[in-house]
């Protein structure tokens, strides 16, 4: 054996002894359980924290100033939508015979609605900055529009005015109209019209609060529907609370995903009013449209929450579901609505709360 | 002592370790015991004979001309994701001690082996699953533990070899006791809690056994076991304290017991074929193993919970009657067959080098089913290719009695991205994919003693 090679075997047995030695001495670097997963959509969702929407009061989640009546907001790519009532300076006393839930139109003025653009620095938006941009102006509309629901793609923004569903197009300039009824049906009542794509086929289809609940219409153009259906939105009987039944659904918001496997559904979220006087938001999923699978669990409970409109984006590689409502709050002898956010995914953050300094 | 004597003497002490028992699945049958074996793909079952034998097919042992005592080092990374999203799958690195202490009675040949497989991060990870927590079942717990493997071998005629032993694996068995008073009003300074708690790791042990057979002077099969394991953990927390600060004290019960699988280790029987030609200057080994998966027991805790609140009626806390804990499922896996194909060549020899070039493959299928119900354990088939390089110097007198061999390899495999798509559409964790890499790589040095 010459000197080179009982050079490079010692070199190499040292080297191998050295990777020995470090490896021996490596500490465990315990990593956590894979990150959860939730492409469902069912949740559990959490509240906006104060440091993501820069809204302290509560109810929390808030994500905008409430001085006004707002009834329900839409997240859209253009913005917030919303409809409100501007309380009146001179407001009579609120109506006693009223449920405490239910707001007193007569101390607001006439329902408009309005935009306002997302603030640049957190989920927040500025109530001063809304602009009303519809109106009421036709005689079927009964002095008030409400509960807009804005379709990107087609650049129509749907809303409930007189018990039917309107619905008016982004013109020049962002003016929107003319006023279309897109459908009515008589004593039925419809509130909080949704639309989205027909999974299965060419068509639109808008989802409807109704007096008896939720109910589907289609569309082959998105200008004329036809009722089709009242839905079945029962909870799965295992999942059924006794002393909380459910006895109302409405308020419905939906979206159209495509899971990472390729499978598109339809999400429906609602609000549920429960018989011990409670409200939570339920979910259900249909690949048709039309029939629907109840989520066993609520995606939020939250202060008394209504009218949740889903909002779905890819935030830092993750698909994030962002369900915008309305929850209760008292302010003065005014009972308000406040508009508040909830995040799906549960670890998703938006921003990071600051470290408190050490003392 | 007589031969007659020994071999009547060990076959009783082989006899005696291999109780029935449980037990296997551990760093060696994720990422391979040793570099040449491991850059052959591990199609060396027929006729290996180094230290790696003493996880591949003990009979091997028997084998060596010498004393052998080998060290090496392997480090695995993983590159496996869920949905685009790395998971946060842990590097695994550890350190591999491998002996061959052979013996001659006569023309019988005997000869004894320990292996061992040392992670650094630590001795064992315990991990209970949670239905709705994705994991990679084989890659996130699995490997990280001990492994350690006692053989003994003979060789009766030069064309036969047998060879059998025991692999050393331990549960946990926990248990925590809490005793004492709790204050709700003011529990920083007058709740008075003492906690007492047992922990007990025993081993348990389970059998490898293997038989080499030269049929041809340069064919080889052979067939080796690989028995199965079950590691089990036991956890029990019992708190019997009472809640003052309201008035009288409450008596308060929770009782908390947990068994879980944390790791299931499947019989395994492997045929082994090699083949080579005259001057070894060409190596060509199949190994077909077949896993027996179907027996895993399911990873989902059994749970008993209970909680005894003797509160005042007055004091209206709503104690559930019932606490309903985690129950088994059905795990579903299938039993596997794993094709393994190891090529080794002889690149350059002379009286003191000797320099081979090694390449190998093996495809597992993966034994777990799509993930369509409320179980997500990811699991993806893996192809794994493999090359490597050995380094032989002989003539090594007077520094060495003996020749040494110094081995590296480089592994990287490819685990194809699979969909799983749930029954239910409410499912609360939804479909996802995954699938991803894997870059391992390691070295062997090896005194071979004459």
């Amino acid at each position: 054996m010459t000197r080179a090679q009982q050079l490079a075997v010692l070199s190499l047995v040292v080297t191998q002894l050295a990777l020995v030695s470090i490896g021996c001495a490596t500490r465990g670097n315990e990593a956590d359980f894979p990150a959860p997963i939730a492409t469902s959509g069912v949740g559990p969702f959490r509240a906006a924290r104060v440091v993501e929407t820069g809204f302290t009061e509560p109810p929390a989640g808030r994500v905008m100033e409430s001085t006004w009546a707002v009834e329900r907001a839409q997240l859209t790519d253009i913005g917030l939508f919303f409809a409100a009532g501007i309380p009146l300076e001179d407001a009579p006393d609120r109506d006693p015979a009223l449920a405490a839930d239910v707001t007193d139109w007569s101390r607001y003025g006439p329902r408009q609605i309005y935009q306002t653009a997302a603030r640049d620095q957190d989920l927040g938006f500025d109530l001063e900055a809304a602009t009303p941009v519809l109106e009421a102006t036709e005689p079927w509309e009964e002095g008030a529009v409400s509960d807009p629901w804005f379709d990107v793609d087609s650049g129509r923004l749907y809303y409930a005015a007189g018990g039917s569903i309107g619905m008016v197009e982004a013109g020049e300039g962002g003016a929107f109209g003319p006023h279309q009824q897109v459908l009515a049906v008589p004593e039925a009542g419809l509130r909080s019209p949704t639309v989205v794509r027909d999974p299965v086929g060419d068509g639109v289809l808008l989802y409807v609060q109704t007096r008896a609940g939720v109910a589907v219409a289609r569309s082959e153009d998105g200008v004329a529907f036809t009722f089709d259906r009242n839905l079945s939105l029962d909870l799965p009987t295992e999942a059924v609370d006794p002393d909380a039944t459910e006895e109302r659904w409405s308020g419905p918001g939906a979206l159209v995903a495509t899971s990472p496997t390729g499978r598109t559904t339809v999400r429906l979220y609602f609000s549920v009013l429960r018989s011990d006087g409670t409200r939570v938001i339920g979910m259900a999923a249909s690949e048709d449209g039309l029939r629907f699978e109840r989520s066993p669990t609520p995606a939020f409970i939250g202060d008394l929450p209504r009218s949740p409109c889903p909002f779905l984006e890819s935030f830092n590689g993750v698909d994030v579901t962002r369900i915008y409502s309305t929850a209760e709050f008292a302010r003065s002898d005014f009972a308000f609505r406040a508009v508040t956010a909830h995040i799906s995914p549960l670890d998703v953050m938006y921003a990071e709360e600051e470290e408190e300094p050490a003392e | 002592m007589s031969l007659r004597r020994f071999t009547i003497l060990g076959c009783l002490g082989l006899l005696v370790s291999l109780q029935p028992a449980t037990a296997h699945a551990t760093p060696p049958d994720t990422y391979g015991f040793g570099s040449r074996a491991t850059s052959l793909g591990g199609a060396v079952g027929a006729d290996v004979s180094d230290s790696s034998a003493n996880f591949y097919n003990p009979a091997g042992l028997s084998g060596a001309e010498g004393v052998r005592l080998s060290i090496g080092y392997l480090s695995a990374h993983s590159f496996l994701q869920v949905n685009g999203t790395r998971s946060n799958l842990e590097r695994l690195g550890g350190s591999n001690v491998g002996i061959v202490a052979p013996a001659k009675f006569g023309n019988v040949r005997f000869a004894f082996g320990l292996g061992l497989h040392l992670n650094d991060q630590r001795l064992a990870r315990t991990r209970s699953a949670a239905t709705n927590r994705p994991r990679w079942e084989m890659f996130d717990t699995r490997p990280h533990r001990v492994w350690l493997a006692t053989n003994i071998a003979i060789s009766p005629v030069p064309w036969l070899r047998f060879g059998a032993g025991i692999t050393f694996q331990s549960p946990s068995d926990l248990t925590l006791d809490l005793r004492g008073s709790v204050d709700l009003l003011r529990p920083e300074e007058r709740s008075r809690i003492e906690h007492q708690f047992k922990g007990d790791l025993t081993s348990i042990r389970y059998p490898q056994a293997g038989v080499q057979v030269r049929i041809h002077e340069r064919f080889w099969v052979g067939l080796t076991y690989r028995g199965s394991f079950e590691l089990k953990n036991l956890l029990s927390a019992g708190a019997r304290a009472d809640i003052v600060g309201l008035g009288d004290a409450i008596p308060l019960t929770f009782l908390l017991d947990t068994i879980s699988v944390n790791m299931f280790g499947p019989q395994t029987v492997v045929l082994s074929t090699s083949f080579n030609l005259p001057d070894d200057r060409l190596r060509i080994g199949f190994d077909l193993a077949w896993v027996d998966w179907s027996a895993h027991t399911s990873l989902i805790p059994t749970e008993d919970i209970t909680l005894i609140v003797d509160a005042p009626p007055s004091l209206g806390l709503d104690v559930p009657s019932r606490i309903v804990g985690r129950r088994p499922l059905d795990m579903n896996l299938h039993d596997v067959f794993v094709p393994r194909l190891g090529v080794e060549m002889l690149a350059h020899r002379s009286p003191a080098h000797e320099v081979e070039l090694r390449f190998g493959y093996a495809y597992e299928n993966s034994p777990f089913p799509t993930q369509t119900g409320v179980m997500n354990f990811i699991d993806s088939d893996r192809h794994s290719f493999t090359v490597g390089v050995g380094w032989g110097l002989r003539n090594l007198r007077p520094t060495i009695a003996g020749r040494l061999q110094i081995d590296a390899h480089l592994s990287y495999a490819y685990l194809p991205e699979r969909a799983h798509i749930k029954d239910s559409l409410v499912d609360a964790v939804g479909d996802f994919v995954a699938g991803g890499h894997q870059l391992t790589m390691g070295l062997n040095v090896e005194l071979a003693f004459e």
